[in-house]
């Protein structure tokens, strides 16, 4: 391996992983099984298996982001494992990393994203889920979530879900409307609502309630296992906190060091990756903990992977084409902070509390149920800090948040220069995205040594 | 001496700079930029330096510097009037609101997915009339009551157009009322970096004298160069100058 930390494409990645010892390769395993639970291949693997945007994009070189690539896009095979081992495989939509939490406290239950596709268009050829799901009325203007309903309908991403758990209300609009056309596939779905916050200061019947709904899907949890021990909540809460106490040691070495140690590709991945540790918690926890170690040695060593004089920026909503932040890291900013609408799995759940209404508390500070002006209130503040000279915003056509939302944070943000972009459909980043793109670096670096 | 290029989706424009134009040209792109390139290479001579902006500026290879056009306005505004708050570019493909603070980009927005508020605009409607671009601006330019054409959609535009042809309106107040409603776009554009007074206009869309003087009615007066179109290419040329570069 190349202790020189850099960006490296598909090909090059191909080769280094030809280079590494046996050894090395067998060390990793999924649900700790040796026999067939090995993932450590080289992104192109996934490219022969469909994922043919990953050609495009830039790799960090270390061992930690390969074995970390390797581990997510093996999750389609893991969860076909997981069924086939006995385990249960619990699909959770729109919640964004609470429920997760309940049903890894049930052996063998394995949580899932099926809207984690939603960037699977954006790796995979782009028709591939997107025009079933415009075929099953879909309607073309809708979030990219929409994937989820041509992955439902082809079954070729993930088995049949053991249970199906929904969110409404103060969720994706779009996405749930999408739900609502996978229970007319046929699948059976446990709806449960949450609340909008409306303030900093929620009423408490808010939390109570939440707390009454994370108590129902246990109780759906335990009718479907046989398994009856609250307590083992309390000790899956410590474990989720350990992940989330890393990544935001993690996130503080990328942001504050002089060089950039990590691409901010691989830190959204890892950030994401709090919601429910890509379907195998405890490999994910060692991943992430391989991350900090490469992280931290390089912070010490001061190198990185971007140049030293990169313009620091903030980026607000997930990128949804990741080859985007590839493209801005290409042009000289790096990502210093984001708000990519899943703070609440950023944060440390109460433990000294009682277990639901701890998950009920930490969910009700999710960023994306509560008001523009609290989303972007850490951005704000790390703007007046001076941490960040420009500001990246993108805009998800179709997205119900997006439509209200983009607006109101380049209006509160104007004290800094934004730049909006519209997500177009995957391989969509045209030359003109990237001209603006390009011209907003530009303008920042002439703002940036003035 | 310094060759600039802004290898445009229309256009492609270049200057010798040696602390002074010293030559220029302009060409069609006309989809092949990489002929373009050639010939302007072929025509100016002399350079040791090539500095490229505009969408074609990655296909010169051996270019020792290469800006967006955002930063070449800026450039080529400090040059021709230190003052200049805001630039308006109006170009084939795209149009674009610069602001500047003492010579540097502040803000920008660019119009880059629809023709309205483009060059494109004008060329679609004043084919649908059955008019050169030259004659499209002088008769804009005879108008005392420019018609209101709201749409600013280029294909809802012609419909319109069709509808006051119909009604025996006046060809020069159509005219006219079609670079309103293109300067009313880029108003609406600008509004979001804040349109500031000195004002400069340039881009092909500088060249047409309906669109200055509607500009001069609804934003006020613009300041147009000489050579509109070669601001891009001028701003180019000075980037490699070391006082831009510092």
């Amino acid at each position: 391996m190349n202790n020189i930390p850099g960006k490296i494409t598909m090909s090059e990645w191909s080769e280094i992983f030809n280079s590494l010892p046996e050894k090395i390769i067998e060390r990793y395993c999924y649900y700790n099984n040796n026999e067939w639970g090995r993932y450590l291949q080289p992104p192109a693997t996934f490219f022969v298996y469909g994922a043919r945007e990953l050609k495009r994009l830039k790799f960090d070189n270390s061992l930690a982001a390969l074995r970390m690539w390797g581990f997510v896009f093996n999750e389609s095979e893991r969860l076909f494992r997981a069924k086939q081992s006995g385990k249960k495989v619990i699909a959770t939509c729109g919640d964004l990393g609470t429920v997760p939490v309940i049903i890894m406290g049930f052996p063998d239950c394995i949580p899932f994203y099926p809207e984690c596709i939603w960037w699977t268009p954006f790796f995979n050829e782009s028709n591939v889920l997107l025009e079933p799901a415009h075929q099953l009325g879909a309607p073309e203007a809708a979030c990219f979530s929409k994937a989820a309903l041509g992955a439902f309908y082809k079954r070729a991403y993930f088995p049949k879900p053991d249970l199906i758990f929904a969110s409404t209300g103060a969720s994706c609009d779009d996405y749930s409307c999408v739900l609502q056309l996978i229970e007319g596939l046929g699948y059976e779905i446990e709806w449960l609502e949450i609340p909008y916050r409306r303030g900093f200061d929620y009423p408490e019947r808010f939390v109570k309630y939440l707390t009454n709904e994370y108590e129902r899907v246990y109780k759906k949890m335990k009718n479907l296992t046989n398994f009856d021990k609250p307590e083992q909540l309390a000790e899956t809460i410590k474990k989720i906190n350990r992940l989330r106490l890393r990544v935001e040691e993690i996130k503080a070495l990328v942001y504050n060091a002089d060089i950039s140690p990590l691409p901010a590709l691989e830190l959204m991945v890892i950030e994401f990756g709090n919601l429910y540790g890509y379907a195998d918690i405890d490999e994910w926890l060692d991943i992430v903990d391989m991350i900090y170690e490469t992280v931290k040695q390089r912070v010490a060593a001061h190198q990185g992977v971007l140049s030293p004089d990169a313009v620091p920026v903030a980026w607000i909503t997930p990128s949804a084409d990741p080859y985007l932040l590839n493209l801005i890291e290409d042009y000289g900013m790096r990502v210093v902070e984001t708000e990519y609408v899943i703070n609440q799995a950023l944060v440390k759940i109460e433990e000294a509390i009682e277990p639901f209404t701890a998950l009920a508390k930490s969910f009700m500070k999710a960023s994306l149920i509560g008001s523009t002006r609290e989303r972007i209130a850490r951005i704000q503040k790390a703007v007046a800090a001076g941490r960040i000279k420009g500001i990246i915003i993108t805009n998800m056509l179709g997205a119900s948040h997006c439509a209200m939302e983009t607006g109101l944070i380049g209006y509160y943000l104007r004290d800094v220069p934004s730049i909006t972009i519209d997500v177009p459909a995957p391989s969509g980043i045209t030359e003109q995205i990237k001209n603006r793109l390009m011209a907003f670096a530009e303008t920042l670096r002439q703002g940036y040594y003035e | 001496m310094v060759l600039g290029i802004d290898i445009g989706s229309c256009y492609t424009k270049a200057v010798l700079f040696d602390g002074q134009i010293k030559e220029k040209m302009v060409i069609k792109t006309s989809l092949r930029p990489v002929e373009a390139i050639e010939q302007v290479k072929e025509k100016l001579t002399g350079y040791k330096e090539i500095a490229a902006t505009g969408y074609g500026r990655n296909l010169i290879h051996n270019a020792q510097k290469v800006i967006t056009e955002i930063t070449a306005f800026a450039y080529g505004a400090m040059y021709i009037e230190p003052g200049i708050k805001t630039i308006i570019d109006i170009g084939g493909q795209d149009s674009k609101v610069i602001k500047l603070n003492r010579g540097v980009v502040e803000r920008f927005v660019m119009n880059d997915r629809c023709a309205a508020g483009t060059g494109n605009f004008i060329e679609k409607t004043a084919r649908a009339l059955d008019l050169s671009l030259e004659s499209f601006g002088q008769l804009a330019v005879k108008s005392d009551k420019p018609e209101t054409i709201d749409s600013l959609c280029v294909v809802m535009a012609e419909t319109e157009i069709l509808s006051l042809a119909a009604e025996n309106k006046k060809l020069e107040d159509i005219v006219a009322g079609l670079c309103d409603a293109l300067v009313r776009r880029i108003a609406a554009l600008g509004a979001q970096v804040k349109i500031e007074p000195p004002i400069l206009l340039c881009g092909g869309g500088a060249l047409n004298q309906g669109i200055i003087k509607s500009m001069n009615r609804i934003l006020g007066k613009v300041i147009v160069p000489e050579a509109p179109q070669f601001l891009g290419a001028l701003g180019a040329a000075l980037c490699l100058n070391p006082i831009c570069r510092n």
